[in-house]
């Protein structure tokens, strides 16, 4: 009988419920307001229960979400609780485990914020493809602010200091309170329609959210979408981002920093156009220099493969082989010469001429002492000669002749005639005398 | 052309000459170029003149006034503006 009966145990029904609350998406991320009760300081996790007039919802925070508190609980404050519906088993409750807890105003801008935030990011509004970057020197600068706060004095006088003549045009607005919204989104409209603006900046002083709320509003978003003027945002806030900074083509967490973004330094640009000219002018000096050496190269080269150079050089050249020819030839010459003088000595030396000349010289002192050893021999013989010739004179019949004897020559023969029978009468005879001769006729003979 | 376009186009020829491998003719009209942007940079910074003015939306019609910052020290203690 008890086989039809669907008894479940008590952790399987818990299992179901819990099942049928946390898989319940309505119960998932939930924002509930409430009034804090049974708070006690936490040892670990945070318990709390959330109670209004009509129930009352048991709540844990665990110790991570804690981090994000950023106020004191206390009994009776009211909040708003974001978190997801879950079962506790063991004990057999239901509760919120709460993720994130606001004190009520606060919470519901943030929850506004947060809201609008989405809403706007998938509507592309913070697109970064859609942004338009700042111009590099803006002189027509658009101030969307209040201009009785301290953001615009802050502004200016960075400014100022940055670029001293800039033309700057105030659209002025509230920037706090219920009007704040509509009047930033109709400032920068303004100054859209009045046109001749480089970039706007838009922004206020720090303060609280709720100070900042205005920044937060959808009509300042839409106007910052909607202008053709790039806007940088320059909020001072506590929470990361309003949505005009997220809208914004560029933010700045101040408005000072807001207007160092905007505006270049104007004596930092004058000094780099001065180092440029500075750098171009040397640049133009070095490379003329570079020409010039350039230049100078090319005429040394020029000079030294110009033909008057080689012709010099040949010139050069030729006097250099000729005056080592010359040398050489010199030189030769003079070996030749030495060697001529020489052999010229041992020819002259060895000549028939030198040799003859010699034997001449022989010859002639021997034919001198001939000739000496030849006179005295004639002078010898002379003497003897003429001793005999005296001896003989003594001897001769002409020296009988002297005495007067004359000797008779017949003629033409002139035989000496010793006897009668030589002649006849009537020849002609030559008589010899010891001075001359007589012609004579034989005219008688006489025997005896 | 705006400022930054010169500035970019002077970067750009200051490091071509730097370079240094143009023609001496390129290099003169680079150098001349260069100190005309130079010039135009310098005039281009002097060209605004410094006004502060209000535009105020007035029947629907823009104006503009001149403008000095008020030097109220009340004004700064108050918290209705900031």
């Amino acid at each position: 009988m008890t086989k039809n009966l669907h008894i479940h145990s008590v952790t399987e029904i818990t299992a179901y419920i819990k099942g049928t609350l946390e898989e319940d998406v309505r119960l998932q991320d939930v924002l509930i307001k409430g009034e804090i009760s049974d708070y006690r300081p936490p040892t670990k996790h945070l318990y709390f229960s959330l109670k209004d007039s009509g129930a009352i919802l048991p709540c844990v925070m665990f110790e991570d979400k804690m981090q994000n508190l950023k106020f004191d609980l206390k009994n009776g404050l009211e909040v708003i609780a974001r978190g997801s519906i879950g079962v506790y088993s063991p004990r057999g409750r239901y509760q919120l485990y709460v993720t994130e807890l606001f004190p009520m105003g606060r919470g519901l801008l943030y929850l506004a914020y947060e809201k609008l935030k989405k809403e706007l990011m998938e509507k592309g509004y913070f697109d970064p493809a859609r942004k338009t970057p700042l111009p590099f020197l803006p002189q027509r600068i658009g101030i969307v602010t209040s201009p009785k706060g301290a953001a615009i004095k802050d502004i200016l006088k960075v400014l100022d200091e940055r670029f001293p003549n800039l033309d700057i045009t105030i659209s002025p607005c509230r920037v706090q309170g219920e009007e704040a919204p509509e009047e930033i989104a109709r400032a920068i409209e303004n100054l859209n329609q009045y046109g001749k603006i480089d970039v706007i900046i838009v922004g206020r002083g720090g303060g609280s959210i709720e100070d900042l709320f205005a920044f937060n509003d959808k009509l300042v978003a839409d106007a910052i979408y909607n202008s053709r003027i790039p806007i940088i945002s320059a909020v001072g806030h506590e929470i990361d981002q309003t949505i005009a900074d997220l809208v914004a083509d560029e933010r700045a967490p101040t408005p000072s920093a807001a207007a160092q973004q905007v505006v270049p330094r104007k004596d930092e640009l004058l000094l780099r156009l001065s180092e440029k000219k500075g750098k171009l002018k040397s640049l133009i000096m070095r490379k003329k220099e570079i020409m010039e050496k350039e230049i100078v190269k090319f005429q040394k080269l020029l000079q030294a493969r110009h033909p008057r150079k080689s012709v010099l050089e040949l010139k050069q050249r030729i006097d250099e082989y000729r005056r080592r020819t010359c040398d050489y030839l010199k030189a030769l010459i003079q070996h030749k010469r030495n060697f001529f003088l020489r052999l010229t000595q041992d020819f002259v030396q060895h000549s028939p001429h030198y040799q003859l000349s010699l034997s001449k010289e022989k010859m002639k002192t021997t034919t001198e002492k001939l000739k000496q050893s030849i006179l005295r021999d004639i002078e010898k013989k002379n003497n003897t000669l003429t001793h005999l010739t005296n001896k003989l004179k003594a001897l001769s019949p002409y020296s009988v002749l002297k005495r007067g004897y004359s000797i008779c020559l017949s003629l033409p023969e002139l035989k000496i005639i010793t006897e009668h029978s030589q002649v006849k009468k009537g020849d002609k005879v030559k008589i010899r005398l010891y001075k001359g001769h007589l012609h004579s006729q034989i005219y008688k003979i006489e025997e005896k | 052309m705006n400022f930054e376009e010169a500035m970019q186009k002077l970067e750009k020829i200051t490091q071509d000459l730097e370079e240094g491998n143009l023609p001496l003719e390129e290099s003169l009209k680079k150098f001349e170029e260069g100190m005309r942007l130079v010039n135009f940079c310098e005039k281009k910074l002097e060209e605004v003149e410094k006004r502060i003015k209000i535009l105020i939306k007035e029947e629907d019609k823009l104006r503009l006034e001149s403008w000095q910052p008020v030097e109220e020290k009340e004004e700064n203690k108050s918290d209705n503006e900031v």
